[in-house]
């Protein structure tokens, strides 16, 4: 049996800890960057990046349900969700002011690079530093550095990488970073996910 | 010799017992959750887990409720306002222990 602090821990988080249900936004990130890059003029047809966001919808409800009937269900605590909707809107509205500079200036680092790698800082922060497993540190630590390298990449002297890769510029780049980032990332707190919680005798009760 | 520092912290054994610790402290944590879910974090099995339920259930610390997901039966279990002052209390009263503890000193 765990500890009464990872106890508590674990089930506090319990919802954030389901890594698959990173998997979806990922893709779906994935997916409307290289729609982006390979969409010449300006997008007619919606019909492909709607159906990416219903398709990653579905995906994501698909996983919600593993995990509800594999390891069982959670409901938080309304302070704590209104809690998560305050992070949450407070990010998007930081996300989309990083975006709005990114596409009116022309600035040697990226904006959403650099919001997207303090919100790794800021999660770890909120809501993994009470955990015991170390994997939470490694995940930071590496996503940090990553988003802050390609948010940086021109400061870096690698002022066109993106060109090279084919992409038609650094937002691009910085967004299929944090796209990859987050599938590889899903897979990884998905196993340490199912380390937390190993199987037993399960049954409904 | 554990009795005697249960009497001494005024500890309730009914709550200080090991699984039932556990199913209390998750459920502090959150507002409900179902059996699967205690199941699997605390390790127990599913006659260990339901005994011990019915037992904080009859003290009046958690509700459960019977739930049907996908013709299959699960139970949801909650603590009551008593539940969650209990279990407080009692971290709180472990917690004061452990500082007491640092100032014992063995006798010589």
């Amino acid at each position: 049996m765990q500890g009464p602090k990872e106890i508590w821990f674990l089930t506090l988080r319990y919802s954030r800890s389901q890594g698959l249900k990173g998997f979806p936004l990922g893709l779906l990130l994935l997916a409307v960057v290289l729609w982006v890059n390979f969409t010449s003029g300006a997008a007619r047809n919606l019909i492909l990046p709607i159906s990416f966001g219903v398709g990653a919808a579905i995906l994501y409800w698909l996983v919600g349900d593993y995990y509800r009937r594999r390891y069982g269900m959670v409901e938080v605590t309304v302070e704590q969700r209104r809690v998560d909707f305050l992070y949450a809107a407070l990010a998007g509205i930081a996300g989309l002011g990083a975006f709005l500079i990114d596409v009116s200036y022309e600035l040697s680092v990226n904006m959403v690079g650099l919001v997207f790698a303090a919100g790794c800082i800021f999660e770890y922060k909120r809501l993994y530093r009470l955990g015991k497993s170390s994997y939470f540190v490694w995940q930071t630590i590496i996503s940090f550095i990553l988003i802050l390298a390609a948010s940086l990449l021109p400061v870096l002297g690698a002022g066109d990488v993106w060109l090279q890769l084919g992409l038609r510029s650094h937002l691009l780049l910085v967004l299929l970073v944090t796209s990859v980032i987050l599938l590889l990332g899903s897979l990884g707190e998905h196993l340490n996910f199912v380390r937390q919680f190993p199987a037993g005798e399960i049954e409904h009760g | 010799m554990a009795s005697v520092f249960e009497e001494m912290a005024g500890l309730d054994r009914l709550i200080h017992e090991p699984a039932r610790l556990a199913i209390l402290t998750a459920l502090s944590a959150c507002k409900k959750a179902d059996f699967t879910f205690m199941q699997r974090l605390t390790g127990l099995t599913v006659g260990n887990l339901s005994v011990h339920l019915s037992k904080l259930e009859e003290a009046g610390l958690l509700r459960t409720e019977k739930q049907f997901v996908a013709k299959r039966s699960n139970t949801v279990a909650e603590l009551t306002k008593k539940g969650r002052a209990a279990i407080d209390n009692h971290w709180r009263q472990l917690e004061s222990l452990r500082k007491d503890s640092r100032n014992w000193k063995v006798d010589q």
